[in-house]
């Protein structure tokens, strides 16, 4: 760089230092900025493909009826039932699927519509000093344990299609059940202050034996029947 | 201003959450918007202070997480370039894409402050708000697309920046999710139209988002 000449004001010779660096920052070379390689945006011939999963992403579908899947886990909205269609292929084509696939599949996972036989009944004494005992809120969802001891000669399976066909026809209100198919058991949520009454709906509905158990998240096992 | 290179934290996992739990949220909104899925099975839920939907079906919730799961890494190591949200019709013929551009700064510039956690929390306040603009730009982006035809699936590609990083262990982190390459027909579109929709910079990550779509 050539000499550079500062040209001060007798005024300013006080505040020359400040100056002379003012300057000094003001004479160094701009930074440069190695432009990013230019990529085309979309794929060119010469361009590797990308990635995905091979696993296609789930199906689900709007049905009038309860949602079906294929033994992984299923879902379902109140006011709007969806299904998820089969999607094992690893390929990946569901459009391959078909209707009819559904009537092999297991379901696991059902809701109670809210409305149907809720009407409010006291639980006995005996549960109540139960719930108060452990504290717990008339709204807190409690699970009722259905294991295979519970089924007699039937199969879990067997007694779960019949707790389905309860489910869908509104006799376990506030309930959602899961069928545990690790654990071999199925779990039947409600809210506490009707757990009472869903249980004896279980027993008779179900046609179980033995004791079922009532658990609660945290405290565990709190009352059987 | 203090100057922090990427060895001085973990800068690429720091990237990663935050790329990955705005991926997490624009792919169920995106799905959502575009009415992949039927909508009885989204919820409302806050996210970035602003009202989103997320899915509650438990399979796709699943196959969410697990994509996400395995791009993470990829991520991590600055190796993932786009990650594409490819709207598919029923014949498997990409009708839409939605593509994420990604870039890491080689710098990450911490402002100093005099908050809690120093100047990390005026970053990520400040990361937060750009991606909040972005899911409000999803939210609203139906109204310059045309609608999908029924039937539509969907499908998540990344590009690798380096042919390198095409090694398929780095992405199979989950033994029962594996990858595979794209077939040029899930990829390629006859006429597609480019529209840009946001570009966001913050000291931590670029971010560049735009829909391809097959049609006009």
């Amino acid at each position: 760089m050539e000499d550079v000449v500062l040209h001060v004001r007798p005024s300013a010779c006080e505040q020359l230092e400040s100056l002379l660096q003012s300057t000094e920052r003001l004479l160094k070379p701009f930074p440069l900025r190695a432009p990013p390689l230019f990529k085309p945006w979309f794929i060119a011939a010469n361009q590797p493909l990308p990635i995905r999963p091979a696993k296609p992403a789930p199906i689900i579908k709007h049905t009038p009826h309860w949602l079906v899947s294929e033994g992984v886990a299923q879902t379902k909205n109140q006011s709007n039932d969806v299904q998820t269609a089969p999607t094992s292929r690893a390929d990946g084509n569901p459009s391959l699927r078909s209707e009819a696939d559904h009537s092999a599949v297991t379901r696991c996972w059902s809701v109670s519509r809210t409305r149907g036989d809720a009407a409010h009944v006291l639980p006995s004494k005996c549960f109540q000093r139960s719930l108060s005992i452990h504290r717990l809120h008339p709204l807190q969802r409690v699970m009722w344990v259905i294991g295979q001891h519970n089924c007699g000669t039937r199969t879990l399976e067997q007694v779960w299609r019949s707790l389905l066909r309860s489910v869908r026809a509104s006799k376990m209100p506030t309930c959602n059940s899961n069928l545990q198919h690790g654990r071999a058991e199925i779990w039947v949520f409600c809210d506490a202050t009707q757990a009472e009454r869903v249980g004896h709906r279980l027993k008779k509905e179900l046609q179980l034996i033995g004791r079922i158990s009532l658990s609660v998240r945290r405290l565990g096992h709190i009352f059987s029947m | 201003m203090t100057t922090l290179t990427r060895q001085d934290i973990n800068f690429g996992q720091v990237v990663a959450d935050i790329l990955c739990e705005f991926l997490e949220v624009a792919i169920h909104l995106i799905l959502y918007v575009r009415e992949v899925y039927p909508s009885g099975i989204f919820q409302k839920r806050k996210k970035y202070n602003v009202p989103v939907q997320m899915s509650c079906h438990p399979e796709l919730n699943q196959y969410i997480q697990d994509t996400l799961h395995c791009v993470k890494p990829l991520i991590e190591k600055n190796d993932a370039e786009k990650v594409v949200v490819v709207i598919m019709d029923k014949e498997h013929h990409p009708v839409e894409r939605f593509v994420f551009e990604i870039s890491q700064p080689p710098l990450l510039s911490i402002r100093e402050s005099k908050g809690p956690l120093g100047g990390s929390d005026i970053l990520l306040s400040h990361v937060e708000q750009l991606l909040r603009a972005f899911i409000l730009k999803i939210s609203v982006c139906d109204a310059i697309l045309n609608n999908n035809p029924p039937g539509c699936s969907f499908t998540v590609l990344v590009h690798t920046r380096d042919v390198a990083t095409r090694n398929m262990e780095k992405v199979q982190v989950i033994k029962d999710f594996p990858w595979i390459v794209a077939d040029e027909q899930e990829v390629n579109m006859q006429e597609p139209k480019l529209i840009p929709l946001k570009t966001m910079t913050s000291d931590i990550l670029k971010l560049w988002r735009a829909v391809i779509l097959d049609r006009i």
